[in-house]
């Protein structure tokens, strides 16, 4: 049974509550003063009475969050040590900055949270909103649990540790609602298990969001001159060179196309289809072409394939089958027909070209690979690697 | 000399509520409505503007060659000056313990509420490629390339997004128990995301400890936030190698500007509240111009200062470009309208008028003032950033002048619309007044009676 009195006049509450505590003797944490502003602290007689950590955690996590930004800065500075011209990449007053604002911003997120939490857990008795009305106009309420104090308290101490999760679990709930919408929903290419599968240097946080995943050329950017073509609407004529190939591998395929391809054909590079394997390169090579074809091949390929094509390149070691060498004997036997075929619906790990690049210059970037290959094997004699 | 005591507005508890919630019960009127109407115009014209911006590029804002930045961060940095506000009302004066406070704290912070993302989006607008502005953000890529650290404007992110955070959290943490208030008093919809909004709040003791005690530690976190905030946007400019910008007192000086400003639009949001919400009135007296007139003072004064020490070393030092540029500014003719616009609306008005209790007591003059010290604000920002890059000129080809152009004007027009807007109707879903805090005010006023004089004083805290 509980009993709820209001009162007017803060004096009249006073009495009242001293009362109860004398005469009564209701145990003073079963006594709730409810008032819509703070009351001091000082002439109240005694009443639930609760510690409070709100501080203490703060402190904590303040802690914590500078250690997080100094961490981040550092990271980034260990993460791709960019040549600085003996400079360190972030100086240390900087770091600072970064390492303070975090700090701050844990404090004030940390200290929200805390005092959401705390004010919910000490809430103690399940009451209908419409008993808040009697405070609502400036009352003061006084709140008693009296015969059910016992039951009620050894209730609270039993389920000590449900209490918390109750407490908590929105927070944990929601918390886990924003990793799952910033790590999953979003311009993402690949299934969210099979992200770092391949890869045997994952990023940090790399939950959060996956920069691979965006639109190569971005809304206000202007056209590569190389991409000039064919990129932005997909070309419906055949391109006169190409027109003896079979359709559709003599223009720029869809994205369609490509997925229907790669699940009808579970390896791609094997089954090259005889009319594409004995054709010959069908795009002439001249000096317009060849500078042509290196700018390609610097656009698409270098960053992995690495500059003279030996699978160095600079984010090579990000990839656990590594990407190819080129100039490989095996790769130097297959036909221009199957260098092109690949290069269109990719390998294992590679992605597919041929939605990307018109045909011509698929071609164009096979011809660039033959350069490579020449190059590599005089480096090389014997044909080794 | 007269001691003066604060008075807090000695009604019944019962109407400060009813007071408070007026504004949100009564039913829009006309000239609320035109207003909303007006302001909303000019957000969609501001947007068509960008939009159109966007599709042809920024040559649709009038950028010349030495003048790169302009009026879009002329304006950034005179809604960051204002959002100040905010924080410094609600955290000073807590910590300080003033009285008047609950008067002014809850409409200070809804201001940054709304100045602060008008001034966050003026650096984007100004991107070339703003679809990319997400790069600041120190997030993991497949290249991993990481922002530039050593950039002013990543620290100008990182600052900004504390301060909004911070500023969001704050207001809504000290707006709780109101929303648990002003709930049982409508039926409806309202009642329902009051209910959702108000976290189950029943004003007991132990939260109202634990509500002190955010509200304390939010004052203390947030107040460097405050002064990192305006030092870093200061940095933008004293880190580049601009001769006029690149000086180690702009920290400060813009910190201060940055008060003034605020404060200014404070006292111009009282003004206008005391005269078009009658209901408001008990709750701003000549008391709380008075006292605010006084802070307000004391920084003009401070900004005065520093704006001259700006010059002294360097005139002290013979440098030639600072002098060059004091004489460009001052007696060219093109900058002269509005560098003496603002030594007078910012140093000469201000420290004649607010000097008098008479002035500061006066709700029209001091409105007038306010005005004025924000056109001052305003020309301030664009003596320092256009006024920097046009007398900075050494090249033979950097020749033309740089004037806005409409696409700019309405940009700009767009936030203040939008700043209006949302203000205006934010009044009319939440309470602008903190109750709780007028009520703890008028709770601890105790009047006594000493040698034939009424003294008014407030009972000290636990």
């Amino acid at each position: 049974m509980r009993v709820s009195a209001q009162f007017d006049d803060f004096e009249k509450a006073l009495e009242a509550h001293k009362a109860v505590l004398s005469e009564a003797e209701v145990n003073p944490d079963n006594i709730e003063i409810r008032s819509s502003w703070p009351l001091f602290e000082e002439p109240l007689p005694p009443h639930l009475h609760r510690p409070m950590h709100i501080r203490n955690f703060v402190r904590f996590l303040w802690v914590c969050g500078a250690i997080g930004g100094f961490s981040l800065v550092s990271y980034c500075q260990l993460d791709y040590p960019l040549p600085t011209s003996g400079q360190a990449l972030v100086p240390l007053p900087i770091d600072a900055i970064i390492t303070y604002e975090c700090a701050q911003i844990t404090a004030l997120i940390m200290t929200a949270t805390f005092f959401f939490i705390e004010t919910k857990m000490f809430r103690q008795r399940p009451i209908p909103h419409d008993e808040d009305l009697d405070v609502a106009s400036g009352d003061i309420a006084l709140v008693i649990d009296g015969p059910r104090a016992e039951a009620a308290k050894s209730v609270l101490e039993k389920g000590g540790l449900a209490r918390i999760v109750r407490a908590y679990s929105s927070f944990i709930i929601g918390f886990l609602l924003i990793l799952l919408l910033s790590g999953c929903v979003g311009p993402n290419d690949r299934p969210f298990t099979q992200t770092w599968a391949t890869e045997t240097n994952p990023p940090a946080l790399g939950l959060v969001v996956r920069m691979r995943a965006q639109p190569s050329i971005k809304d206000t950017e202007v056209p590569h001159a190389p991409y000039a073509a064919g990129v932005y609407s997909m070309p419906t004529k055949v391109d006169p060179d190409l027109a003896q190939l079979p359709e559709p591998y003599g223009r720029l395929l869809t994205p369609e196309e490509l997925t229907a391809y790669k699940k009808n054909v579970a390896y791609p590079r094997m089954n090259t289809p005889a009319a594409v394997n004995a054709l010959p390169n069908p795009v002439p090579m001249n000096a317009d072409n060849e500078n042509r074809a290196k700018i390609l091949y610097q656009q698409n390929c270098q960053f992995c394939h690495g500059v003279t094509g030996k699978g160095d390149g600079q984010v090579a070691p990000l990839y656990a089958p590594a990407p190819a060498d080129l100039t490989r004997k095996d790769l130097v036997a297959l036909t221009d027909g199957q260098l092109y075929w690949t290069l269109t619906l990719g390998p294992t790990v590679m992605p597919p070209f041929g939605n990307k690049m018109t045909a011509k210059d698929r071609y164009l970037i096979v011809h660039y690979m033959r350069k490579l290959q020449e190059a590599g094997a005089q480096a090389a004699p014997g044909g080794k690697k | 000399m007269k001691i003066e005591y604060f008075k807090a507005s000695g009604l019944p508890y019962r109407e400060i509520v009813e007071r408070c919630i007026d504004p949100m019960r009564s039913k829009m009127r006309t000239r609320t409505m035109i207003l909303l109407t007006v302001c909303a115009l000019l957000v969609l014209n501001g947007l068509w503007r960008y939009y159109v911006q966007i599709r042809l590029g920024l040559g649709q804002a009038g950028y010349t060659m030495p003048v790169y930045w302009a009026t879009y961060i002329v304006t950034f940095v005179f809604w960051i000056g204002v959002a100040h506000a905010g924080a410094l009302i609600s955290a000073i004066l807590r910590i300080t313990g003033a009285e008047w406070k609950s008067s002014v704290t809850r409409m200070a912070e809804v201001l940054t509420l709304f100045t602060l993302p008008a001034a966050a989006s003026f650096p984007l607008i100004h991107l070339g490629r703003a679809g990319i502005f997400f790069y600041m953000l120190p997030l993991p890529t497949e290249r991993l390339l990481w922002p530039n650290f050593r950039s002013p404007l990543v620290w100008d992110f990182f600052a900004i997004s504390t301060y909004l955070t911070g500023s969001v959290l704050f207001l809504y943490v000290t707006m709780v128990p109101d929303i648990a208030i002003i709930r049982p008093w409508f039926k409806g919809w309202r009642n329902k995301v009051y209910t959702i909004l108000a976290w189950d709040w029943r004003g007991t003791q132990e939260e109202w400890r634990r509500m002190k005690e955010a509200a304390a530690l939010f004052s203390v976190v947030i107040l460097p936030v405050v002064i990192s905030v305006h030092t870093i946007v200061s940095w933008d400019f004293a880190m580049q190698m601009v001769p006029s910008w690149h000086t180690s007192v702009f920290g400060p000086f813009f910190f201060v500007g940055a008060l003034f400003s605020g404060m200014a639009a404070v006292v111009t949001i009282m003004a206008l509240f005391k005269w078009t919400i009658p209901a408001f009135d008990p709750f701003f007296t000549k008391q709380h111009f008075d006292f605010i007139g006084r802070v307000w003072m004391v920084l003009g004064l401070a900004w005065g200062y520093l704006y001259f020490n700006e010059f002294i070393p360097e005139y002290y030092a013979n440098e030639i470009d600072k002098d060059d540029y004091m004489q460009w500014m001052a007696f060219s003719g093109r900058f002269g309208f509005t560098f003496w616009g603002m030594i007078i609306c910012n140093v000469l008005l201000p420290f004649v008028c607010l000097a008098f209790k008479e002035f500061r007591e006066t709700v029209f003059p001091m409105f007038v003032l306010s005005i004025f010290v924000n056109i001052g604000m305003y020309l301030e920002r664009w003596n320092i950033v256009i006024g920097g890059l046009e007398v900075w000129n050494p090249l033979a080809y950097n020749t033309s002048l740089y004037v806005p152009t409409i696409t700019e004007v309405s940009i700009v027009l767009m936030t203040f619309g939008g700043v209006i807007f949302g203000y205006t109707l934010f009044i009319r879903v939440m309470p602008i007044l903190p109750i709780w805090e007028l009520l703890e005010t008028q709770s601890r006023q105790t009047v006594k009676e000493f040698a034939g004089e009424k003294v008014y004083y407030f009972k000290s805290g636990e």
